[in-house]
């Protein structure tokens, strides 16, 4: 149970993590751990000077499709095959030897980076038209963070871990009961390609 | 079990009857009433009808604004919507905040969605 620290938060979101006393079962979302070595600290300082629009939870679209628009997510319907930057890299070398990383297990379809302000939340929903699964990867998570999923408990993120979300089927919501900022970054990948199965078929608990 | 508090708004002020589980709770006549719920069990389905010729614009219940919930009346023409010349079903479960999001999951699944995308607006 997570009785949040403060009012501001609609009283969905304040039922919902004072009330959904679930725990994971590995079904929905389990940490997982990258073929490579980055230093979260590092991602971090490069991160922080990121050019972040002015959503409620501000967002840089970072990684995704040749010559479209922001699509807003890995679309369910996208036939796009070639992907590139979005953002000039040249400044955060860490950031783009990561993504260089993750691209050579596999295409990596869509990322994005994500900074919420404090006692900042995200409303429950599903992200029902995107690719499925989502690696999460959280680069500050001060005590007060949650990423709450219903009727499957609290993503595990301590230490800074990586996980691998199934956020398309399962209603989720997120908070930041604190008062730092923090960030995270999420990216979707060519789950056909044998370098990405593979995380899908190590499993630890369940069928993701 | 639960009670709850209800607020219905409507689009304009007229004459209106609100009745939980087929039982009058009071007549009315302004735009906008909140009441309490007497003891509900949770886990059941109960009705919520706003008898009169109405447009619901907002329901909220236990604190919890159910948005585009309201939408999904059965009116008493045998259809979907808000609006209705002499009835307004809707149908909730208590804990409000779990019906609800159980409710908003399937609503909002691939399938609901691409049946949306194709033929617009499908109520169910």
């Amino acid at each position: 149970m997570t009785t949040l620290n403060t009012e501001i938060y609609p009283k969905l979101i304040r039922d919902f993590f004072r009330f959904d006393h679930s725990a994971s079962d590995g079904t929905a979302h389990r940490p997982i751990t990258l073929p490579f070595a980055y230093a979260p600290a590092e991602l971090l300082a490069e991160a922080e000077q990121l050019p972040y629009d002015d959503r409620t939870v501000n967002r840089c679209y970072v990684w995704g499709p040749v010559g479209k628009p922001d699509p807003g997510c890995d679309l369910l319907t996208s036939t796009d095959t070639q992907y590139t930057a979005q953002i000039d890299l040249t400044s955060y070398p860490k950031i783009k030897q990561f993504i260089d990383s993750l691209t050579e297990i596999g295409p990596v379809t869509y990322l994005t980076f994500k900074r919420m302000a404090p006692e900042g939340y995200i409303m429950p929903h599903i992200d029902s038209e995107c690719n499925p699964y989502k690696i999460y990867v959280p680069l500050s998570w001060p005590e007060g963070s949650q990423f709450k999923i219903l009727g499957q408990g609290n993503v595990d993120f301590s230490e800074l871990k990586p996980n691998l979300i199934n956020t398309s089927g399962h209603m989720h919501a997120v908070v930041n009961d604190s008062s730092e900022s923090r960030i995270i970054f999420s990216f979707y990948v060519d789950w056909s390609c044998p370098g990405w199965q593979k995380y899908l078929e190590h499993r630890p608990v369940g069928v993701l | 079990m639960s009670i709850i508090t209800v607020r219905i708004t409507l689009e304009a002020a007229c004459d209106y009857t609100v009745l939980l589980n087929n039982e009058t709770v009071v007549e009315h006549s302004q735009i906008m009433i909140e009441f309490n719920t007497p003891v509900l069990k949770d886990h059941r389905m109960h009705t919520l009808d706003i008898r009169g010729d109405v447009q619901v614009e907002g329901l909220i219940l236990d604190g919890i604004d159910t948005e585009y919930y309201k939408h999904h009346g059965f009116t008493g023409n045998g259809t979907r919507g808000n609006k209705d010349n002499t009835n307004v079903r809707y149908y909730f479960q208590t804990p409000v905040w779990k019906w609800y999001l159980d409710w908003k999951q399937h609503d909002n699944s691939k399938y609901r969605n691409l049946s949306k995308a194709h033929t617009g607006f499908l109520p169910l």
